[in-house]
Parts: C-alpha cells; structure tokens; sequence
C-alpha cells in the first residue's frame, strides 16, 4: 500500500503587481511504500518544503493530489497518523518542552506518549525549560520529539538533521532506525547524502519544482557505468581539459572521468585531436553525489 | 465535536501561557497601571471636579491601552506565529484550522478581560479614595471589555492574511472610525447622499459601534445611551461574526 500518493503536484503563488505568477512546482511525483524510508534530495529552491507542506495540508497545491493512506492530505482526518517535523521549527519562546509537547498532543493522538518521546529524543530532562532557552539543535529535536507524539504510522521530515552536531545528527538517525524497525514509513528530506545513502530506501530527486528521479538507491547509481581513462603525451604538454566529464592534471599524466560510454567515446576523441596517448582505462562506478548532481544539472530532461 | 473543543482549549489555554510571559503584554499592562496613576495625579489638578475628571481620564486612558493591548496581543499571536512559521507544526496535526482561530480568538479574550478586571480594580480603588462611585467605575470598566474584544476580533481578522503591520493599521483605522461612530450617525441624517444613501447607511452599520460601550455618563450619574443588554448581545454577536470571517479567510490560507 501506498502511504504517500503525490501526482502532478504544481504550486503556483498569486500574480504580483506586474501580473507574474511565480511557479513553485511544475510537476511532482511521488510514492512512498509502506514500511520504507524514502528520501526526498533537490538542491536549495528546488521545492522540497513547498511539497512537504503541502503533503501535511498546511498549502494547498494549484493542481495536483497529494494523499496519504488513500485520503486527500488536506483533510484533518488524513492527518491522524502523521508525524511532522518542518525544516527550521520554531516555538513560542516562553513555553516549556513539556507544555508545547502538551499543546500538541491535545490536537491529536498522543498525550501517552509524552515523556517517552522526551527521552526518546534525549530532552527529558530538560522538559521543564523555556524553548528561549534552548540551542538551536534542541529546537531541532524538540520538533522531532512533537512529531513522534502518538506514535504515528507516517513521518514526514524537513531537513531532520540540519544544525544538529554529530552527536544530535547520530541521535537522529537511531531514532529513525528504530521507528522504521517499528514499521513505520519515512519520508525526509536532507541535503546531506550520506544522511541519504546510509537511510533511504528509495529516493526521489526533484529539480527546479520537477521530479527528475524517482526509484531505489541502487537503480540510481547502479544503472550508470562511470570511466576513469589516464592520458600521457609524448610532447610533454597537457591540455587543460575541456571535454565531457571531469578532467585533471596530475604530474606528467591527466585523468579524465566519464559517466557513460558515449562520454568516454567523446573523451577519446578529443584526446586523439590533442595527440595523446591512452596509458589506462578502468571502470568506476559513480558516487551518489555525483549523480544526483548530473540529475540536478539536466541529465535526466 | 469533543475533539474540536479540546483542539480550541489547548490552542486557548497554549496562547494565554504564552502571552501572560511575554514582555509585551506585561509591558503593555504596566503601562496601563502608569496612566491610571497619571490620571489621579492629573485629576488632582481639576478643583471641585476630581472623582469626574478621574473616571473621564482613568476610562478613557484603559480604554486606549486595552485596545493597543488586544491589538498588538492578536497581532502577535497570529502573523508573528504565520511569519516565524510556528503555525505549521500545529496546522499539520490533525484537526481543522477553525480551532486555532477560535482557540487564539478566545486567549485573546480572556487577556482583554484580565486586563480589564486588573485596570478597572485600580482605577476604582483610586476612585473609592477620592470618595466617587467606586463599584460604578469598576463595572463601566469591566463592560468597556467589550470594545476591548471587538478590537481583537477585528485584528484577527486581518492578521490571518495580512503582514503584522498592515493588521495593524487597518485595526487602528476601524478603531478611531468605530469610536467616531456617534458623528458617522450624525452625518447620515444631516447629509444627502443621493444614490450613495444606502451604500453609505450599510457601511455604518457594518463597521463596529464602539461608543456603545462607553459607560463614562453612566457612572457620572446619567442615564447610559443605549440599553445594556442590547449593546451586550451587539458586542458578542459582532465579535462571533468577526471570528468567523477570520477562520473563513485563515482556511483559505497557504502557509509557505
């Protein structure tokens, strides 16, 4: 079953004085099995927040569906499983951990679940302190700890990690372990791959208010067969390289990397043009990064 | 239907915690105490004419700071929550957005009120001393609340789909046109309007009757202008239809 059901998703803001109508999201897809944890990666403005709150109800999109568990996201009802953590949360200052815990489980499932979750996200004890007194990264895991309130069955994230140290970030990433071994469904989304590589299952990659990508982990960077090719040249000068891929110079001999056979047969090319002359050509698998930087850059379209 | 008045409750009982800390409403309080202080010394001032001079000044110096207060307090409390983005964690749980207007819409209330009830104590303590109508005073001030409210309800209003300034101004605006709402009257039956007659007579009438609850004459011995319970149920029916427009417009609304 599908826990979240995003099609054709397209955001549009109200014209302003000169009669534009900034487009927020042209055309977002996305499905989230039950169970998995699916991350959601774009680079800055590419839309991720504008469709995570739409997904939790708080806009509405101009055209588009998005559903979770079947029912229309903007339905209170739809939300009742829910747990969401926007990106850069922020509290009324002059409220305690445990009264904002109180406020929210009081407008849904949860009241149980209180100190649990305050230990979960290791706030307890400091439940009684104002939020004006808290850094930036116990805010970040104070919005976690509302999130998790009546153990829900679907939990949406904004950027979890961002201004956590490493020990708040390791934090974060048990606590989303566990919850997944619970069975419940994840959606995040992160700038941070290795967040991504280590977590998701499946992932969706979105440009420009566009999904470019959509599927598992291994599809998106197993389908593609990345070159690393060696030149040397007899005259002693190497060019600066200017063709496909990657290219540097170090010592007597430059490396170029591709992504694809047709980018390796282009670099060969122009290699010949330069008079060099192959000394190695070996296999390599390119890293997530890169190819989510190639999806951002147009790879796709 | 339980869970709706729980969900209002706790966006109510959430909201006052959060503003009975805060410096601004305690700021604003003080202030009104200062005024009040300043009016009995001022009243001092008027030979023969102290307890009158008191309640003019001390009501109508409350009279301005609960409005600035349930102005600024609505304000605070919907576009700083819309604009710092604290709104979106409890929009995104699972109730309608009804109970955060009628919930924020009902601190707001409750901290007119309070500020009122502590006010008017003072002022009346302060009119009992010079030996005026003490209990008089005290509820004029408390039936003041009203106006107080209705200031309120007209800033949230505004501030679901405005920036806090512009909530702001446009309060301020229908609170200076709602006090001159006597003269507006007088206007309307002097004038000729021509074809603007009824357009002109149906915008009076929508816009807020505030010196309906001016109890100034009343405890200066007069009879009071218009009937209490008349001006009661217009101040609660007003302040009902304001909250609803407000959670009409807040639905409507995409918080990004």
């Amino acid at each position: 079953m599908l826990a979240i059901a995003i099609a054709g998703l397209q955001k549009s803001l109200v014209a302003d004085f000169r009669g534009r109508r900034p487009v927020l999201l042209n055309d977002i897809n996305l499905n989230v099995e039950e169970g998995t944890i699916h991350g959601l990666v774009g680079a800055n403005g590419a839309g991720k927040s504008t469709t995570l709150r739409i997904l939790v109800g708080v806009a509405r999109p101009t055209k588009g569906t998005a559903a979770i568990f079947g029912r229309p996201s903007f339905e209170p009802a739809a939300r009742t499983g829910l747990g969401f953590a926007p990106d850069m949360a922020s509290f009324p200052a002059t409220l305690t951990a445990l009264e904002i815990l109180q406020l929210h489980a009081a407008l849904g499932p949860g009241h149980d679940t209180i100190d649990a979750v305050l230990r979960e996200v290791d706030l307890y004890a400091r439940r009684n302190d104002p939020v004006s007194r808290f850094s930036k990264g116990m805010q970040q895991r104070l919005s976690l700890a509302v999130a998790l309130l009546g153990a829900p069955r679907l939990l949406v994230l904004d950027e979890p990690m961002s201004g956590l140290d490493p020990a708040g970030r390791e934090l974060v990433r048990n606590v989303l372990r566990a919850r997944h071994a619970q069975g419940v469904t994840i959606l995040f989304s992160s700038h941070v791959l290795a967040d991504i590589g280590e977590l998701c299952d499946t992932v969706t990659v979105i440009d420009k208010g566009r999904t470019v990508f959509a599927g598992s982990l291994q599809s998106l960077v197993g389908d593609a067969q990345g070159h690393r090719a060696v030149f040397a040249s007899s005259s002693g000068t190497l060019p600066q390289w200017a063709g496909p891929g990657h290219g540097g110079i170090r010592g007597d001999r430059l490396y170029v990397e591709v992504d694809s056979d047709v980018d390796l047969e282009a670099a060969l090319g122009i290699a010949r043009t330069h008079g060099l002359r192959v000394t190695s050509i070996e296999s390599v698998r390119p890293r997530l990064e890169e190819r989510l930087v190639n999806l951002m850059s147009g790879e796709h379209r | 239907m339980k869970q709706i008045f729980v969900s209002i409750t706790a966006h109510w009982a959430g909201a006052v915690r959060e503003f009975i800390r805060s410096k601004l409403y305690v700021g604003l309080l003080a202030a009104g105490g200062l005024m009040v202080a300043a009016a009995a010394m001022l009243a001092e001032l008027s030979l023969g004419e102290t307890v009158n001079a008191l309640v003019d000044l001390g009501m109508a110096f409350i009279a301005l700071v609960v409005a600035a207060l349930a102005a600024t307090v609505t304000i605070s409390s919907v576009s700083s929550a819309i604009a710092t983005r604290e709104v979106i964690v409890l929009l995104a749980r699972p109730v309608g957005r009804d109970a955060f207007v009628y919930g924020r819409s009902l601190a707001a209330i409750t901290l007119v009120l309070a500020a009122n009830v502590i006010l008017g104590t003072m002022l009346a303590i302060l009119v009992a001393v010079f030996g005026g109508p003490a209990f008089k005073t005290f509820v004029a001030v408390l039936f003041a609340s009203f106006e107080g409210i209705i200031v309120a309800g007209i800033a949230m209003a505004f501030a679901v789909r405005s920036s806090s300034v512009l909530a702001a101004t446009l309060t301020a605006v229908l609170f200076v046109v709602g006090r001159m709402d006597e003269a507006l009257d007088t206007l309307l039956a002097r004038g000729t309007f021509g074809p603007l007659e009824l357009p002109m007579r149906a915008l009076a009438h929508g816009l807020p009757q505030l010196s309906r609850f001016d109890l100034t004459a009343w405890v200066h011995g007069d009879a009071p202008a218009t009937s209490l319970w008349w001006a009661a149920c217009y101040g609660l029916l007003y302040s009902a239809a304001l909250a609803a427009i407000a959670s009409l417009r807040f639905g409507k609304r995409d918080v990004l």
